[in-house]
């Protein structure tokens, strides 16, 4: 009881410093990188959704790593399950999962729809709210609704695994790209004083690439838990 | 009005981040947590930001709830091996002693909320099958000692559970092995 | 549109975590602390009459585009952590035969 009480108390004087340091915001608060971003980011980017040019284009290093941390997290849910590929024929005597008839039938017709969303949310990545990872998770959710129609599919997910790094390396070359048009590291590979609809090409790849291993990444996390000790 | 729905909304997310602090039920948190995402998802549009909000929703509440739901149904099943061949049984006290056998597992496995699992006709050592296919017990019969032979991990704490409860019967007898070594 | 009430957030979530019983609990928790993070990082970024940083014509008044390219990147990142948690968490069942703190910590021989 006392550790309960003692932790309240705790928590409530960190909120207390909160709100003290809340009342002084407006100065620590710094316009620059905003105005910046909103009177250059259009014509050295070539995007009109500023979020899609920052994580792309401005901060490109910092979306090679999240790619590469999803990548190690595949991997690692691979490594613990101990995940073997061949079928274990062991059949389970209270095990009958029979889905019923609705869900099967209403999966049919949802599966082109969510596959055509999710591929529509990647490529429009520069124009309208979007981009590649979260058009990746629309597509990964379209993917897992096939185990709705037939619970049997069966997941080759070394040939899964093997394209998911494949599309790794290619996103790192095209980044690195640039280093012979540009001189730099890690940007757009046209040069900036180009039209600004040539520069559209790189987000446009980009944005595929990046959507293809998310969703691929994702897929292959669920078939290693549906697939855990059967 | 326009000022209200946004401190309305935060106050609502709070509700539900304190509803699932102090539920007991791991099960239905789940729908708990789903509508969080959604909630939050609407906040995030109110603060000028759809990208993020896109984000959320198709992560936070459609895959991570499936994960959920399928690492908590993994967790209530205790899987038990047969491996006693009945064509070889003839007594009819033996076939009584097997049936009472599965009685006291029964009572065992309802005691600790589990859902029992039982399957036959696998092939394959007993460490394997511990550790790939993560069986929790094998029965099996031994002709010269008349005892059924109950074997199981050395460090799960429902074995220590089984062999005080089973220790007054004359005709059970229970092996525990370490993971990655077998047993002669 | 309060940065307090989605600080309250992370509190709870962290008041959560240190009072869980059972490894699921625990899981759960760390998704609160996480969308309460973002939430406030979104505050932080939000004023009055902002709008969203999508730039259809040139000169608009747009609010800060930085915090929302991040938080994206923390959404992905959360949600790998969370099945990698949850893969350990089957593992550690399959092994000890339950799910709650005490009982593991004590059980080890």
């Amino acid at each position: 009881m006392i550790k309960k009480i003692s932790l309240i108390l705790l928590l409530l004087f960190i909120l207390f410093v909160f709100i003290t340091s809340m009342s002084s915001f407006s100065d620590i608060y710094n316009n620059a990188g905003k105005i910046f971003f909103s009177q250059n980011g259009y014509t050295d980017t070539g995007s009109v959704n500023l979020v899609t040019g920052i994580y792309l284009d401005y901060r490109l290093f910092d979306s090679l790593f999240e790619a590469a941390i999803l990548l190690i997290a595949v991997s690692g849910v691979m490594l613990i399950s101990e995940h073997t590929i061949d079928e274990k024929n062991a059949t389970f005597m209270i095990d009958k999962q029979k889905t019923p008839e609705l869900f099967v039938t209403f999966s049919r017709i949802l599966y082109p729809i969510m596959l055509l969303f999710g591929i529509y949310v990647i490529v429009n990545g520069h124009l309208s709210p979007g981009g590649g990872f979260q058009g990746g998770a629309i597509v990964a959710t379209a993917i897992l609704i096939l185990y709705y129609i037939d619970i049997r599919k069966t997941v080759d997910v070394h040939r899964v695994l093997t394209i998911e790094k494949f599309l790794f390396l290619g996103l790192v070359v095209i980044s690195s790209l640039s280093f012979f048009t540009r001189g730099e590291l890690f940007t757009n590979f046209i040069p900036l004083d180009a039209n600004i609809e040539y520069k559209a090409i790189f987000l446009t790849s980009m944005n595929i690439l990046i959507g293809a291993k998310v969703a691929l990444g994702l897929v292959a996390i669920f078939t290693a838990f549906l697939k855990e000790g059967r | 009005m326009n000022d209200l729905i946004p401190t309305l909304l935060q106050i609502l997310l709070i509700i539900i981040a304190l509803a699932i602090v102090f539920h007991k039920e791991n099960f239905t948190i789940i729908i708990y947590i789903s509508s969080f995402g959604l909630v939050a998802a609407t906040l995030y549009v109110l603060n000028q930001a759809p990208d993020v909000a896109i984000a959320e929703v198709a992560i936070g509440s459609a895959i991570i709830p499936l994960i959920y739901v399928i690492s908590i149904s993994r967790q209530r099943e205790f899987i038990v091996l047969d491996r006693v061949d009945h064509d070889l049984i003839n007594d009819e006290l033996i076939d009584e002693k097997n049936v009472e056998l599965y009685q006291i597992l029964n009572k065992f496995v309802d005691h600790n909320d589990l859902k029992m699992n039982v399957c036959a006709n696998i092939k394959g050592s007993d460490e394997d099958l511990t550790t790939d296919l993560n069986v929790d017990l094998i029965v099996s019969f031994d002709h010269e000692k008349q005892k059924f032979i109950l074997k199981g991990k050395q460090s799960s704490i429902l074995m220590d559970h089984l062999i005080k409860e089973t220790f007054t019967y004359d005709y059970i007898e229970i092996v525990t092995f370490k993971e990655g070594e077998s047993i002669d | 549109m309060n940065p307090i009430l989605s600080f309250i957030v992370i509190l709870i979530g962290i008041y959560g975590l240190a009072i869980s019983k059972n490894i699921i609990k625990s899981v759960f928790c760390i998704t609160i602390v996480e969308a309460g993070t973002i939430l406030l990082f979104l505050n932080f970024g939000a004023y009055e009459g902002g709008l969203i940083p999508i730039l259809t014509s040139l000169g608009l008044d747009v609010v800060d585009p930085l915090p929302q390219a991040l938080m994206i990147t923390t959404i992905v990142i959360g949600s790998t952590i969370t099945s990698l948690a949850l893969m350990l968490c089957i593992k550690i069942f399959h092994h000890y035969g339950s799910i709650e703190w005490k009982v593991i910590f004590k059980g080890d021989k």
